[in-house]
């Protein structure tokens, strides 16, 4: 099996041993990296066959043969990123980020009672990444890759932006609540 | 660690510590409302990035950019449309900058990979190019020997890898059995009289069955649908699907987007993913639906842009900016009467050969076509 635009071709003629070698051929990087990134998780099997069917179902699509090994880590990029969206695992599910928190009020009922942008603005700009980061899936053991620290620096960060941002709301809170009393009495 | 130290961290916490959060918020108040506070924080900085970045997928084009070979050229574009706003959001979020770094390292461990488990003899000339930037010197090769010991369990884990994908293919090949694939450049008609051209490069799959059913591979593709309401023709690409009750539409996929443009009729457009997401188009609108995200909000479409086809579109367009079209596609000189140029006309002109097209396009004006020199000219 070669990874020549011959080859490839010939899968995306309908050369159903050419593509089904290409598959089997791609399967062994996908999983290397899939390893190299998240590490031996169970999801690492689910990552390399979506990536495979990402690049089965795209490959009549792929205009430049050439390009094939681009291809493969386009869809390898794309089916990481779902990951980090929580598409996948049911690790931190109880806290996943777009699923309410069973026991607690759904975040959009609770209001902040102070401008978002302004409390977010009190922090520093690393703190304010890792916040980011975290939102946008990313573990925080990965965050401090990223950030080149290490997972319990990151952690501390996030300790302090809460201190913070918890007198802030507190004290928006209190100011929101003699407001309200104000315009009652 | 406090109680609050916990709620801190509580997307991190262990099976046991979230119980004994849980257990806490229904006893105390006070944590409970930190709690929601912090969520509702949280939730507004996930909403931000959401707003400024509703496609996740562009952050990957965005980060492969600077590699000449990793985008096709219909990413390039994609990307460069999106630039502005993607800009103006890198700008706002440092945690965007941070993940764009973060997609980079991805690269790099992918191409790590790929050097590491695909074979010498399969890494051909065509594709050196690509890898030139980040190939290893050779002397940081591993020996050959060590290789080969180290591929075999490699190979073992593709081989089971394989048989565990079979199934996999398997569904897929059953999926194909009974579709026809009809390659770019030609015009296609359907069992049920509709049309379909296909531009240079696109590639279409019909249903062998003569039912309302079509795939569009990739590429792009003008659809002319025989209106049937009780059999809405159903259309699906590599990541969204669009049913359609009798109408024309431009459609252009690729792998991770399809674009709709509406001319006339009525088609409601899907991820393949979450079909409950589905967002219907009038005419003359465009929506996106990128990778899985839902589909973009649609907004006025530059029919314009189907240049591609021998129609010219018109929704609103000036009769003289037809005109134009027409005598470009057509390569004959179309001129028309100063009154008439400045009319608006809303129509498809150009589908049936030029006299059609006159025709029509006098039609809406109430001219008279007339010979004029080389060309025509449509007088008042």
């Amino acid at each position: 099996m070669t990874f020549d635009p011959d080859a490839v071709e010939r899968a995306q003629a309908g050369d159903a041993a050419a593509r089904d070698a290409l598959l089997s051929a791609v399967t062994t990087p996908l999983r290397a990296f899939f390893r190299s990134r998240i590490g031996a998780a169970p999801e690492v099997d689910d990552l390399v066959q979506n990536a495979l069917v990402r690049v089965y179902r795209g490959l009549d699509a792929l205009q430049n043969p050439a390009r094939f090994k681009a291809f493969a880590m386009k869809a390898a990029l794309f089916e990481l990123q779902d990951f980090y969206r929580g598409r996948y695992s049911s690790r931190e599910a109880l806290f996943d980020p777009d699923l309410p928190t069973p026991g607690s009020v759904d975040p959009e009922d609770v209001p902040l009672a102070m401008d978002l942008e302004a409390a977010l603005a009190t922090l520093t700009e690393h703190a304010r990444t890792i916040l980011e980061l975290r939102e946008l899936g990313y573990p925080y053991v990965e965050i401090a890759e990223t950030l080149d620290t290490t997972e319990a620096a990151v952690k501390m960060q996030v300790k302090r932006a809460f201190e913070k941002l918890r007198g802030l709301l507190a004290a928006a809170l209190v100011a929101f609540a003699a407001l309200g009393a104000a315009l009652g009495s | 660690m406090s109680d609050f130290d916990t709620l801190a961290l509580y997307d991190a916490l262990p099976a046991e510590e979230r119980d004994a959060l849980a257990a806490a918020l229904k006893e105390q108040p006070a944590l409970a409302a930190a709690f929601s506070r912090w969520r509702s924080l949280r939730a507004g900085v996930r909403a931000g990035l959401a707003r400024d970045l509703p496609d996740r997928a562009l952050l990957v084009l965005y980060a492969l950019a600077d590699d000449a070979d990793a985008l096709s050229d219909d990413e390039r574009r994609q990307l460069d449309a999106a630039r502005p706003a993607l800009d103006a959001a890198l700008d706002k979020h440092p945690g965007l900058v941070a993940a764009v770094r973060r997609i980079r390292d991805d690269r790099d461990a992918f191409e790590a990979a790929w050097s590491e488990t695909v074979p010498e003899t399969t890494r051909r000339t065509p594709l050196r190019r690509a890898e030139t930037r980040r190939q290893p010197a050779a002397e940081d090769r591993p020996a050959l020997r060590d290789t080969r010991l180290l591929r075999w369990p490699a190979r073992i884990a593709a081989v089971v890898a394989v048989v565990a994908f079979a199934g996999v293919l398997t569904m897929l090949a059953l999926r194909d059995a009974g579709w026809e694939t009809v390659a770019g450049g030609q015009t296609v008609t359907l069992a049920d009289g509709s049309t379909v051209d296909l531009a240079d490069g696109a590639r279409l799959q019909l249903s062998d069955d003569e039912t309302r059913q079509a795939r569009l591979l990739g590429g792009e593709a003008l659809f002319r649908i025989v209106h049937d309401e009780a059999h809405p023709f159903e259309l699906t690409t590599p990541n969204a699907e669009v049913t359609v009750l009798g109408t024309t539409f431009s459609v252009q996929a690729t792998d991770v987007q399809t674009e709709v443009m509406l001319i006339q009729g009525a088609v409601s457009l899907a991820p393949r993913a979450t079909p409950e997401k589905a967002v219907r188009l009038a005419p003359g609108q465009t929506s996106t639906v990128l990778a899985l995200d839902a589909p973009t909000a649609p907004a006025p479409a530059n029919l314009a842009a189907i240049d591609w086809t021998d129609a010219v579109f018109a929704r609103g367009m000036l009769a003289a900016e037809v005109a134009r079209q027409l005598s470009a596609r057509f390569e004959t000189p179309v001129a028309l009467d100063a009154a008439l140029g400045a009319e608006p006309v809303v129509g498809e002109f150009g589908a049936d050969g030029l006299d059609d097209a006159l025709a029509k396009l006098a039609l809406a004006l109430g001219g008279t076509v007339e010979a004029d020199g080389p060309g025509f000219r449509i007088t008042e």
